[in-house]
């Protein structure tokens, strides 16, 4: 025999045989499997939602729903951070400005009982109370006089303070949303013709 | 024809559902899907009035926010 046929003989002979081998399983199909979750797929979904498609007609959709989402946002945003708070503080959509706090200031006269006072007395009074009832006929709340100055406590955390014995003389207003002058001229008095009770000076 | 919920073109669809997130729709039934990929009136009403709630909701807390942060406490 030769080498190559011994060869052939022996393979043969490692050959298992259909008697002696174990019947063998069918092989395990995984395609009714579910996949499991991966962040690679989820994140190629969410790409692919805020990308525009390439199909003309469904780009223009597509950029019609962003714009329209975007309006929303928008509307949100306006509410939520300026029409809604400035509502609910100053009860307007808008927020305050100097106009606003001219009426209540020129409804207060205490700076200009303040100057009658130093006509009639010589000088400015130690605080408020002395202006009831000779030159104020109420103690207005709110409002504080002092030595030539008057400081009033308004709504919203702000101060209006008017100074009689600076120059230029002017209300000016301190506060978390506004601070500057206020709109009015200075406050002028002719002089009282009540008597004096302290020479002038 | 449009998928209600994610607006996915409806017409490659081969089973009764769609292709993108497998919201089930019924052919027959115009109800089922949408005529463009753009919400419906009811729906766009829907949204504004749940956008200006939840606007006004965050428009107290900011303006709670704001009206702590000016008192200084």
């Amino acid at each position: 025999m030769t080498q190559h046929g011994v060869a052939m003989k022996e393979e043969r002979a490692n050959l298992p045989t259909p008697e002696s081998s174990a019947p063998s399983e069918p092989p395990k199909l995984d395609y009714a499997v579910p996949a499991k979750k991966s962040y690679g797929k989820d994140l190629d979904r969410l790409i692919r939602r805020l990308t525009p498609p390439t199909d003309p007609d469904l780009r223009r959709w597509w950029w019609r729903r962003f714009v329209y989402r975007v309006a929303l946002f928008l509307l949100f945003a306006m509410i939520a951070l300026y029409f809604g708070p400035n509502l609910l503080e100053f009860g307007k959509f808008t927020r305050p400005t100097m106009a606003d706090y001219v009426p209540l200031v020129e409804q207060r006269g205490v700076p200009k009982a303040l100057k009658l006072y130093k006509l009639d007395h010589g000088q400015y009074p130690d605080d408020e109370s002395s202006l009831v009832p000779d030159y104020l006929p109420e103690r207005i709340d709110g409002f504080v006089a002092r030595h030539g100055s008057v400081i009033g406590f308004v709504g919203h955390g702000e101060i209006v303070r008017y100074d009689a014995e600076t120059t230029p003389e002017e209300w000016y207003l301190y506060g978390p949303w506004l601070s500057g002058s206020l709109p009015l001229p200075p406050v002028t008095v002719n002089p009282s013709p009540r008597p004096r009770t302290r020479p002038a000076g | 024809m449009y998928c209600h919920r994610c607006y996915a073109d409806l017409r490659q669809a081969t089973l009764r559902r769609c292709p993108n997130c497998l919201r089930p729709f019924d052919p027959d039934n115009p109800s089922t899907y949408l005529v463009r990929p753009f919400p419906t009136k009811k729906r766009i009403a829907l949204h504004l009035v749940l956008t200006t709630l939840v606007g006004i909701a965050a428009a107290f807390v900011v303006a709670l926010h704001q009206l702590v942060r000016s008192s200084g406490h």
